[in-house]
């Protein structure tokens, strides 16, 4: 059993947590030296596809050289990334792995929606989450409280 | 600034004083004034020409003397300051109806509606007082976070006796007591804000409460 479970490999889905692209996804597609990957995302983040005739998500990083300490290893790896994989095939490959959906899905990746979404609250939306936060704390007090009390029966 | 007036040759004041050795006080520009070179130069431009023209030199005529002292007083015009004072500008985001976070003096953190911007440059606001205790009462721009709830005060009209004048002390009455009229007013203008803060869910109890920073909170960061 390693104990390391995420590892820095040819497919390896991670965050960019620093600098200008910070909060994107991106796939490692090659390693530069012991510092640096080439990741990419691929660059459009939104594109008709004819085939299937919808909208398909991009991830918005061109394809660059990233220091390793700005990334985040997730879980996901695009399987079937090669040395020199280009950004249309990785971009091919990601969609037919559905990748960002199963990025979605994930609880890190709706921690950071859901960060992103406070942010943007204004006054009032604050005093709003704030009453709401009170009232569930309300509710879940007043169970507890009914549970010790069937617990000293 | 007259010149020419000075008759006594020793207690004149140098044109252009020294005040390091190689620093002079007034400069180019500065200097061509004092010497009034603007009104001698159409001479001295003229004498040059005519002397380009008059090959023999005429040792009578000297057009280039001019006299030194020439006595051309400028009395300015009376200043008058605030001949034309500028309403005092008022942040676009500020509207009537829209809350406000007051941040200094006596009902900071209190969230209030802004009524109007009264002639003096303060902003008239109310509470409304049965929700937190402000009364209508006037505020500074400065001192104030505009957010970007609005209530909705259009059609609106604030009785025109509130204004600057509303809050000038009365001579004679002691600190604590105010008049019937003050209060009737109050009521007045409270009841058509309270009319509109109704109709919005929670905007009651929003007003009622105080704003705070908590641990965590960035100001600068954060979204009125």
């Amino acid at each position: 059993e390693m104990v390391f479970r995420r590892f820095v490999e040819l497919g390896r889905v991670a965050v960019v947590n620093y600098g200008p692209d910070a909060g994107k996804l991106c796939v490692i597609v090659d390693v530069i030296d012991q510092n640096r990957a080439l990741v990419d995302g691929p660059f459009r983040e939104t594109r008709e596809d004819k085939k299937q005739g919808k909208l398909v998500e991009g991830l918005g990083m061109s394809r660059q050289a990233v220091n390793f300490k700005r990334l985040v290893l997730t879980d996901l790896v695009v399987k079937g990334v090669g040395n020199g994989t280009r950004s249309g095939t990785l971009e091919a490959m990601l969609h037919d792995q559905n990748i960002l959906e199963r990025w979605n899905k994930t609880a890190w990746a709706k921690k950071l929606i859901a960060k992103k979404a406070r942010a943007q609250l204004n006054d009032f939306q604050r005093f709003h989450a704030t009453a709401l936060r009170r009232q569930r704390a309300a509710i879940v007090r007043r169970k507890y409280k009914e549970i010790v009390a069937e617990q000293r029966k | 600034f007259c010149v020419g007036h000075e008759t006594e040759k020793e207690e004149k004041m140098p044109l252009n004083p020294v005040l390091i050795p190689g620093v002079r006080k007034f400069g180019r520009s500065v200097m061509y004034r004092k010497r009034h070179l603007h009104e001698k130069k159409a001479k001295i431009d003229a004498a040059k020409s005519a002397k380009r023209v008059v090959k023999e030199a005429k040792p009578q005529v000297n057009d280039t003397t001019v006299k030194s002292k020439v006595s051309v007083c400028h009395v300015p015009s009376k200043m008058t300051r605030n001949a034309f004072r500028k309403p005092t500008h008022l942040r676009s985001s500020i509207t009537p109806g829209t809350v406000l976070i007051v941040l200094a003096g006596r009902f900071r953190g209190r969230r209030v509606v802004f009524l109007k911007q009264l002639a003096s440059g303060l902003l008239l606001c109310t509470g409304p007082f049965l929700l937190n205790g402000v009364p209508l009462r006037r505020f500074n721009q400065a001192y104030v976070i505009a957010t970007s709830t609005k209530v909705d005060m259009s059609g609106y009209d604030v009785p025109k006796d509130v204004s600057d004048a509303f809050f000038a002390r009365e001579k004679g009455t002691g600190a604590n007591s105010l008049p019937q009229s003050k209060k009737d007013m109050q009521t007045k203008v409270d009841q058509a804000v309270m009319m509109r803060v109704s109709a919005v869910p929670l905007l009651k109890s929003y007003l009622k409460a105080k704003f705070t920073l908590r641990h965590g909170d960035q100001p600068h960061a954060m979204v009125f």
